[in-house]
Parts: structure tokens; sequence; C-alpha cells
């Protein structure tokens, strides 16, 4: 990673691992995003592997966060309405966990 | 917004069945007509398929939520958005109880983001418009002018 996409990711891990935030938010009108147990302890994770991938500059490591949070993000989505798909969550939670994949899988490609 | 109001379309009949949801909203078209052409495509056209119509009302909803909170091709999602506002308003104006300000704020801040090209100052519109301004590719020109 250079340093400009490096400070990207270091952004987009905390944004990720700031998102786990929404979790403990019990009244509707601030849970802008429906955020279960599981999915927050997916977000830290994810956020921390991220911050370690810009501090070591593996681009690898931030396009792999990215395409697991893309693909979890679209199997939730696929599987709404059809039970709790393992990880619980709304089509909410699927926007957000795609949102956060096709920005760590976008900041490595657009500098390759 | 987009996103916090995916919650309550909810597959696979999206409250056909009991005449609620997205079902119970986009039928005020009927019920209550805000304009008469869109209230005839939604009695004729939308309610007979409904189920087709609430997967794409979902699909839609989730990529304007999921485009817009990263910023990629901002200009042709908050078009989107701006026909998702105008069909939700087309649908619900007459409702009772429903504030028409809130459609009309809904339209401005889409107009704003269109405007203002808002992905391009934080966003991946930013990240990717170097390369896409660069590149001679056709889908590469239609992003420039997309974003």
């Amino acid at each position: 990673l250079d340093e400009v996409t490096a400070r990207r990711a270091r952004w987009l891990a905390v944004a990720t691992a700031a998102s786990a935030g929404f979790a403990p938010i019990g009244y509707e009108p601030l849970r802008l995003v429906t955020v279960p147990v599981a999915v927050a302890v997916i977000l830290v994770v994810a956020g921390a592997i991220t911050a370690v991938a810009a501090r070591t500059r593996r681009s690898g490591l931030v396009l792999a966060v990215g395409a697991v949070l893309l693909v979890l993000g679209l199997y939730r989505l696929l599987t709404y309405g059809h039970g709790s798909a393992g990880i619980g969550g709304a089509a909410s939670t699927a926007a957000l966990l795609a949102a956060l994949g096709i920005g760590h899988v976008g900041i490595v490609l657009a500098r390759r | 917004m987009w996103v916090q109001n995916l919650n309550w379309k909810i597959p696979p009949d999206f409250g056909r069945d009991e005449g609620g949801g997205l079902y119970g909203w986009v039928r005020g078209a009927v019920d209550r007509p805000v304009l008469a052409p869109y209230s005839w495509i939604v009695e004729h056209l939308v309610l007979p398929h409904f189920v087709v119509f609430g997967y794409l009302t979902l699909l839609t909803e989730f990529a304007l939520g999921v485009f817009l909170m990263v910023g990629l091709l901002t200009r042709l999602w908050a078009l989107v958005g701006i026909a998702q506002t105008l069909a939700i308003t087309f649908s619900v104006l007459n409702t009772p109880h429903e504030w028409h300000w809130t459609y009309y704020l809904m339209l401005i801040a889409h107009l704003v983001l269109l405007a203002t090209a808002a992905g391009r100052a934080h966003g991946l519109d930013g990240v990717f418009r170097p390369n896409w301004r660069h590149s001679d590719a056709r889908l590469a020109r239609l992003a420039v002018m997309s974003s």
C-alpha cells in the first residue's frame, strides 16, 4: 500500500470498528443500522485487521477483509426474510456490510 | 435514511398477505390518489405483481444506501434517489398524518448530492475518477458522467 491508500485504509478501519457502536442503541430513531452482537464482533475484528494491514502496508489483507464483508452483506441480503442466516440483523445490516466491503475493495483496486 | 428504512420491507410478501408493510403504503396511491396516471400504474401494473415490485424496491433502496454511503457513482444514484422519492411521494402524500415536507426535504437532499457531486470529496468517486478520466473505455466515460 502506498501512503495515500494506507491513510484511507486507516480511516476505513476506524469507520468499520465504529459501526459496531450501533449495536447497543435501543432507541429506534437513532438505530440507523441494525447491528446484532455477532455482526458487531465481525466489524471490530475487521476494523482491527484493516488497521494492521494499513500499518504493515499489506494491500492483500485489506482486499480480503473487503471481500469477506461484501460477501457477508450480499449473503444477508439474499437471506433477508428467511431467518437470521446465522449472523442475525436485517437488510440495513446487509447494506452496512456491503458498503464497508466495497470501500475496502475500492481503495485497493483504485491504486492498481 | 434509505438504509434504515430497508428493515420494514420484508420479503417474501412485503406485507401483501396482511395488507400492511410496503404493500399498505403503496396501496395508498390507489386509495388516496395524488397523481391519476401514477395511481393507474400502481393499480394495474404494480399491485398485481407486488412481490416482483417488492424485490425491485428492496434492491433499489439497498443499492441507494450502499452507493450513497460510500460515495460511488453519486450523481447517478442521486438521480435514482430523486425518482424513488417521487414514487414514494405519489404513493403517500395524501395519507393521513403524513408531513409533506418530509418528501420535499428528501428531494432537496438528493438534488444537493446531484449538484455538488458529493462523492468526489470523501467518497470512492474521488478515489476512482483519476483512473476513469485517463481511460478510453466506454464504461469509464459513463462512470465519469455518473460520479
